[in-house]
């Protein structure tokens, strides 16, 4: 099958949002270290959060910027 | 009596949609009829997208997991950003091709991949199998909702079956326009409700600040970082629910159903961005919960939400219409999810059981009847069987949906990529994964690091990749 232009993202965009996803699961924390407390939730789940914030971010500019439209109107 | 009234606007307001929707049909025809003839614009589809994904386990079934798991369920946030994330695999692609093939359901794609008859059917069954079951969650939530609401032990089985005969006749009288023209009002409704929901959180801030301290005092476990074998099988729920969200059936049919490109990557773009509200505020409702319901066993755990929201309409007014409005948002959260699932149900049924694989011809007409025969017995089916599960816990329903449904990944993905992919080699894979999928949740083995499925999705990603060097195929021809 030759190369179709719809598959818009490149390896390096999928790494990157791999890793994304790893590092919003909290494997490297200590143990025990659950303060300081931010936005009620211990630290490591705010932490979690923010990765998550900065994984949904980057995949809508993932989406809206490099998915081109197509002359695909019904 | 505040709640009556609104929801009987609402239902009127619903029915008049559907009534709306069947006028503005231009044929009788399935692509019109399940796809509202490819005409989704952005409102209608963003709205759509997101009452479909957002369902009765989000309002009812993420608090009660959240409050048992403590905020190692925060994975719940990432988990609805990685189904549109997993989307990207296939979705420019499969768009594309829908449009140009003309396809209705998910299985036309594998049907015109793979030209094989078995391979269409068993990805047909295991979807069928998936949804019924998201159905019946639905109609558990829904029955749970109505019975938090009024306090009374039998208005569970009227809810459900009351409920249910409502989406039944909007979703037969008009479609997939009937379908996304009331998903609009409730997505809107869901989405003011999480407003509701995010403004009254806000001003807790004081006391929210103080919430990981008396948990820990409580119960410490749901505070601390978890352990390496809960981290693992956090990424193993994100791949397999990630990826499984992303092959629900009625999902696909709205990547179908898009009226061009551009509106659909705008929708999508916006949804991936909608958990940082939306499931965010459900999963710290949960959480909230475990300070102020202590000791709840596994089937009251999933009530939380309701429980919340009578402590939260006590404190005046205003809070008690928020309360009403949420509410309301909640059950429009699981009529509209049952709806499009109810549909797409119906869809492949009819289009891919009755047609490709019995091998069934008729007129569009007839099939179009047929369908909505279908859609009456199945929700009739599914109705019996919510009123016999009262009480069971919604999460796990979900994950067995998920174990089965990610199966058909490898075979619908791959046959993008893989052009010597055989039907054979993936139908093998499907085999072994759900072999697997189901030992596994057979013997539900407890020192097990991942999901059933998990394990499954990677024995069958393995046979379609290996099988399709050692056995290529040579029945798939470029299409254009």
């Amino acid at each position: 099958m030759e190369q179709n232009p719809t598959h818009f993202l490149k390896l390096r965009h999928w790494l990157l949002l791999l890793g994304l996803v790893v590092l919003s699961v909290p494997w490297y924390w200590p143990d025990d270290k659950v303060e300081p407390f931010v936005l009620g939730m211990p630290s490591w789940a705010a932490f979690s959060f923010g990765i998550s914030i900065l994984f949904s971010i980057t995949t809508a500019l993932l989406i809206i910027s490099r998915w081109k439209d197509g002359d695909d109107e019904c | 009596m505040l709640m009556l009234v609104l929801f009987c606007l609402y239902l009127c307001i619903l029915m008049m949609l559907a009534w709306l929707g069947r006028r503005r049909a231009t044929s009788k025809t399935p692509h019109d009829f399940y796809l509202a003839g490819g005409k989704l614009g952005f409102l209608v589809l963003i709205c759509t997208l997101f009452a479909t994904q957002y369902s009765g386990n989000t309002f009812m079934g993420f608090p009660g997991k959240a409050y048992r798991m403590g905020y190692a369920y925060m994975m719940s946030v990432t988990f609805m950003m990685c189904i549109v994330t997993f989307y990207l695999l296939y979705a420019p692609a499969l768009r594309a091709r829908a449009v140009l093939r003309g396809y209705v359901t998910p299985c036309d794609w594998i049907h015109d991949r793979y030209r094989n008859r078995g391979l269409t059917s068993v990805c047909a069954v295991l979807m069928c199998i998936a949804m019924l079951n998201y159905l019946l969650a639905q109609l558990l939530a829904m029955g749970n909702a109505v019975e938090g609401l009024t306090g009374r032990p039998g208005s569970f089985a009227v809810g459900v079956l009351f409920l249910s005969v409502v989406i039944v006749l909007y979703e037969t009288v008009g479609g997939m326009r009937a379908v996304a023209w009331t998903d609009t009002l409730q997505g809107i409704m869901m989405f003011v409700a999480v407003l509701i929901l995010g403004g009254y959180l806000l001003t807790q801030h004081e006391e929210l600040a103080l919430l990981p301290a008396r948990i820990l005092e409580l119960e410490p476990d749901k505070v601390r970082p978890p352990e390496l074998k809960v981290c693992v099988k956090w990424l193993s729920f994100l791949c397999l629910a990630g990826l499984g969200g992303a092959m629900y059936p009625q999902g696909i049919q709205r990547i179908f159903a898009a009226k061009s490109t551009r509106v659909l990557r705008w929708s999508l773009g916006a949804m991936v961005l909608l958990p940082l509200l939306t499931v965010f505020f459900a999963y710290f409702m949960g959480i909230m919960a475990i300070e102020q319901f202590p000791g709840l066993g596994k089937a009251q755990s999933d009530q939380v939400m309701t429980r919340m929201l009578d402590l939260i309409s006590t404190q005046g007014p205003v809070l008690y219409f928020g309360v009403t409005l949420l509410l309301l948002g909640a059950l429009a959260a699981m009529m509209s999810t049952a709806d499009s699932v109810l549909l797409s149900l119906s869809s492949i049924v009819i289009q891919d059981i009755v047609v490709k694989t019995i091998g069934y011809s008729a007129s569009d007409e007839k099939l179009l009847k047929l369908g909505k025969i279908s859609s009456w017995v199945l929700m009739g089916i599914v109705v019996v069987v919510a009123l016999q599960l009262q009480g069971i816990t919604l999460f796990r329903l979900l994950v067995i949906k998920f174990d089965l449904l990610v199966q058909v990944a490898p075979a619908f993905i791959l046959g993008l990529y893989l052009p010597r992919l055989g039907a054979g080699t993936a139908l093998v894979g499907i085999a072994a994964g759900c072999a697997v999928a189901v030992a596994g949740f057979a013997l539900d083995p407890k020192w097990a690091w991942v999901h059933p499925g998990t394990v499954g999705l990677g024995v069958n990603l393995f046979i379609c990749v290996v099988g399709s060097f050692l056995f290529p195929s040579e029945s798939f021809e470029q299409k254009p």
